[in-house]
Parts: structure tokens; sequence; C-alpha cells
């Protein structure tokens, strides 16, 4: 049996080692520093808060994701729609692509375009997803996983080409 | 030609290091998994709120029944107050322990959207009347404590009297319900389009109707048994004052 201090130290390992996914669902979902740092402390809460429950059979980085895209979903910020407003006209708050290449800054103004839900889609099939663990994270069937992906790909190339 | 244009930047998507790179020290994480749950910390503030000030104005009608101890119909009415109150809390306990019943990981993302509007739709909208309650109790308490204070008895109550006692409870009552289930609403309607977006090519977006349904129906049942309520409680006290 593991003591708490040993459980929170494999914890604390695994959340560094696949530190990347939770960059990446907070790149994604996130519109300024600030509401960064408000994703990564609720994700890694959620993530504690379960790890009790998560099946070490499973796959940590594929129930890390979906945890993580839970709560970046469910998070409804108060001042949301105030700041969605902001968004259409504004595109994204340039602090937080500065460190990155070119294609990742024009990707990101247009996956701030996308609702959640294809947010959700294109992040997962950028992160190179099978249909059917698209289809087990969101819970839709792989045939829907694909009419949603078409379709929000599609969406994604025209805002690419509007923005480049 | 899109999808040309995408596996470009799903090849940059997947060698970006910025990705890579260690942003978060081991004390940060420990900070994150001590801190407190913007999703329902909020929530729960606020229950916990009201469930205190609930527990000021038991206070303040057990004061009240002190006070008037000679007028057996203010004791009774106080008492009945006292009685509100504590059903409040007790309800109020019940859904801020439910809160933690929704849990974020265990469900599909379809699921627990599911899960949260049902919660917001069913046991939330519920305890929004029970928290607009207390306005109306707070505005009955100062309004005895006004009129022991000036008349040091509660004076027997006149039509017009009555007229300002029922506008008041309505306004106090209606003001507070208002302002939580517009704020409710805009919860809802960012979790229904979620779901409304992934159920379009399945369901028809039939769950959404039910929940819209639900929600209307709440809403039209606790209000007609709150009007009824009033009613009720303004013509016993009418009666027994006269």
């Amino acid at each position: 049996m593991q003591n708490q201090r040993e459980i929170e130290k494999v914890f604390v390992k695994q959340i560094q080692k696949h530190q990347g996914i939770l960059h990446k669902i907070c790149f994604v979902y996130s519109n300024n520093t600030a509401d960064k740092e408000d994703l990564y402390q609720e994700i890694v809460l959620q993530l504690w808060k379960s790890y009790s429950s998560f099946r070490k059979e499973a796959k940590f980085s594929t129930w890390m994701y979906r945890v993580a895209l839970n709560t970046a979903i469910t998070l409804n910020k108060k001042a949301s729609k105030f700041k969605t407003k902001v968004l259409i006209s504004d595109d994204y708050t340039v602090e937080q692509v500065d460190d990155y290449s070119e294609d990742i800054k024009i990707l990101y103004r247009a996956i701030s375009k996308l609702s959640k839900i294809e947010k959700a889609i294109i992040l997962l099939w950028l992160e190179e997803k099978t249909y059917s663990e698209i289809a087990e994270i969101v819970g839709i069937s792989e045939k829907n996983v694909s009419v949603k992906l078409v379709r929000s790909k599609k969406k994604l190339a025209k805002l690419i080409k509007k923005i480049s | 030609m899109g999808n040309l244009d995408l596996n470009k930047y799903q090849l940059a998507w997947k060698t970006e290091k910025s990705f890579q790179a260690e942003k978060l020290s081991e004390i940060e994480i420990h900070n994150f998994m001590k801190s407190a749950s913007k999703i329902v910390g909020q929530y729960r503030r606020s229950l916990l709120f009201d469930i205190g000030l609930k527990g000021i104005l038991i206070i303040a009608f057990l004061v009240l029944i002190v006070l008037l101890k000679n007028q057996s119909l203010a004791i009774l009415t106080n008492s009945f107050f006292v009685f509100i109150a504590t059903i409040g809390i007790i309800w109020q306990t019940k859904v801020y322990k439910s809160v933690d019943n929704i849990s974020i990981t265990k469900e599909h993302l379809k699921d627990l959207l599911k899960a949260y509007i049902d919660f917001y739709t069913g046991q939330y909208i519920k305890s929004i009347f029970v928290s607009a309650l207390s306005s109306t109790l707070f505005f009955l308490s100062g309004s005895l404590f006004y009129l022991h204070f000036k008349y040091e008895q509660i004076p027997t109550f006149e039509w017009d009297d009555f007229i300002v006692l029922a506008l008041g409870i309505i306004l106090s009552y209606g003001v507070s319900a208002f302002a939580q289930i517009k704020q409710n609403d805009y919860q809802i309607k960012q979790l229904e389009s979620c779901l409304v977006e992934i159920e379009e090519d399945t369901i028809s977006a039939s769950s959404i109707k039910k929940y819209k349904t639900n929600r209307i129906k709440n809403i039209v049942k606790i209000g007609i048994t709150l009007i009824v309520g009033v009613m009720i409680f303004l013509y016993l006290i009418f009666k027994l004052n006269n």
C-alpha cells in the first residue's frame, strides 16, 4: 500500500512527464495568460481529485486528455460573454503565442474562432488520435466523429486561409 | 486543398518545442493540487453564504419570539419563519453535498454535460427558490423589528398593511429569484450549446427540449406553490388578527 505522500509524488511525476498535454489544452482553450493560469490550476486539481479513480490498465495520457478536456469545456468563466466578443474582433492576445512558431500562431488564431466542441475534435486530430479514441473521449459514435472532423477541418482550413 | 494546408499545420503542431517545455514546476503542481475548484467553488460559496444568512435569520426570529413573548400570534408567526429557514438550511446542505456527485472524470464529455445540465435544471433551480427565501425572511424580520421598536408590539394589521406586506414579500422574493435564475440560465445555455453540438447528428437535440421543458415545469410548479403559500399565509394572519 502506498502512503499519501508517495501517491502525491507519483502523481506529480506523471503530470510533469505529460505536461505537454496540459500546455496544449490550455493553449487551445484560453484567451490570455490569466485564463491559462486558471485552467492549469483547475485541470491539475480535477486530475488530482480523480486520481484514485484512474485505472492503471488505461494509458495515463488518454485519461489525462479526457479529464482535461472535460474540465476545459465545462469551466464557464463569468466574464466569458464579454471575452467572446473581444475574441471575435481581436482574435487572440499576443503574449499567449509569443514563443511559438509562425504556423502555430496562425493555427492558434484560427482555433480561437472555433466552438468548444470543434476545438476538442481538432485538438484530438492534431494529436493524431484515432476515430475510436476521439469517440471514446467525447462520447459519440465513430461515424459521428468522422462527420464532425470533416466539418471542423473544413472550417479550420477556411479560417487559416483567411488569416494567412 | 484544405487538407494539404492542414497537414502542414498538424506537423507544426507535433514538432512545436514550446509544448514540450517543462513550464510547471513541482511546487506549482503541488499548489494547484491544493487549490479550490473554480467550477463548483463559486456555487459552493454562495450556498454556504446563504446557509449562514439563514442561520442568522433564525437567531433574529428567536430574538423576536423572546421580545414579543406576550403576543401569541407573533410567536406563532416567528416560529413558522424559523421552521421555513430551518427547512431551507436542510435542503441547501443536501444540495451542497450533492455537487460532489458530479464526477468530471468518470463520464464521457457528453454524459458529463448531461449531468451538469440535469443538475442546473433540476436540483439547482429548486435551490434558487429556496435561496431566494432568505431575502423574504430578511425583509420580514426587518419589518417585525421595526414594528416592535416603534410600537413595542406588533400592531393589528389593516388592509393596506397587508398590501404593503404582500408587496414586500413578492418583491423581495421575486428580485432575488429573478437575478439568480438569469445567472443560472447563462450557465445552462453554455452547457446546452455544447451538448446540442455533440448531439445534432444523433438524437436531434431532443434531450435539450426535455431539459427546457423540465426547467419551465419546475419554475411553474414552484411559482404556483409559492403564490398559494403566500396567499394562505396572509389569509391565516388576517384571520387570526381579526
